[in-house]
């Protein structure tokens, strides 16, 4: 009768520890993945190609417009689409984005 | 099919040229310095931020600003890091609160940040109390073109208080700010 009991605590005891250890390996891989989604927020590299797209559409458009004489659009709104567009490619130089677009390359 | 064959004929290319001309646009901003990307300066005159407050019971309701207007506020320099830049560099403006004090704030609580590529963002006022934030009108003592953030970037002093950096203050970092809409 003591050996049972002792062999169904240790059993117990077996049961607690694994128990505890896979809570805290869930605990750890939720951190790390919340961690990671972190991280893709701030960095964003999705949203600033599509804001490249965007404003090349937006200077096309403008140049076009220009070229073609529409009278509301004018030189100046031309080089504003065009420096838009020219500070949307240089993020890529000088961001976290582009830092980690250059580490892929790498 | 030759309908069909036809159109995607004339499709392809056309993709192939923008393609074309963002990688020749990528490789311009990549092969060129910092400094000669910087593209030209704000003009003498030419009015950088407009500010509106349609809270105000009288007086004016919008009032343009020019870089002079802005350099004659007293200057604050900020060292911070934030996604956009690599390092820790100064940004140097006028403080938000001593901006929007120029129109006066009114019954308003909050600010509507806008961009030249039409972003926007609103503000709670209040921020601009609690921390130094700056209109950076220059970063390492070079001012900030409209092709590398400028002429206008709001600065939040992201390293001098933990809390700032959380990812929700990046949207807050507004860059070409050209205009602020009280409400």
């Amino acid at each position: 009768m003591t050996g049972l009991r002792t062999a169904s605590r240790v059993v117990v005891g077996v049961l607690v520890v694994s128990l505890l250890g896979l809570a805290g390996l869930g605990v750890t891989a939720f951190r790390s993945d919340f961690r990671a989604l972190q991280t893709a927020t701030q960095e964003n590299i999705i949203w600033s190609a599509t804001q490249v797209e965007f404003e090349l559409a937006r200077f096309l458009a403008a140049l076009g417009m220009f070229g073609a004489g529409v009278e509301e659009v004018d030189a100046d709104q031309v080089r504003l689409r065009y420096d838009v567009l020219w500070s949307r490619l240089a993020l890529f130089d000088d961001s976290a984005s582009g830092r980690r677009l250059k580490a892929y390359d790498a | 099919m030759q309908a069909e064959a036809g159109t995607t004929g004339s499709g392809v290319p056309q993709q192939r040229d923008r393609r074309r001309l963002v990688a020749a646009c990528l490789a311009a901003v990549i092969a060129f310095p910092a400094s000669l990307a910087g593209g030209r300066a704000a003009a003498q005159g030419e009015i950088l931020l407009t500010l509106a407050n349609p809270t105000l019971a009288a007086g004016s309701r919008e009032i343009a600003l020019t870089e002079a207007d802005l350099l004659a506020l007293p200057q604050v320099g900020i060292r911070t890091s934030n996604e956009f830049v690599t390092g820790r560099p100064l940004f140097e403006g006028p403080l938000a609160r001593d901006v929007i004090a120029l129109i006066g704030r009114g019954s308003a609580t909050r600010a509507l940040m806008i961009a030249a590529n039409d972003f926007t963002v609103e503000i709670d006022l209040s921020e601009f109390d609690r921390y130094d934030v700056i209109f950076a009108l220059r970063q390492d003592g070079r001012p900030l073109s409209r092709r590398d953030k400028g002429p206008i970037w709001v600065i939040y002093p992201m390293d001098d208080h933990p809390e700032l950096q959380d990812p929700k203050f990046n949207n807050r970092l507004v860059w070409q700010l050209i205009r602020v809409e009280l409400r």
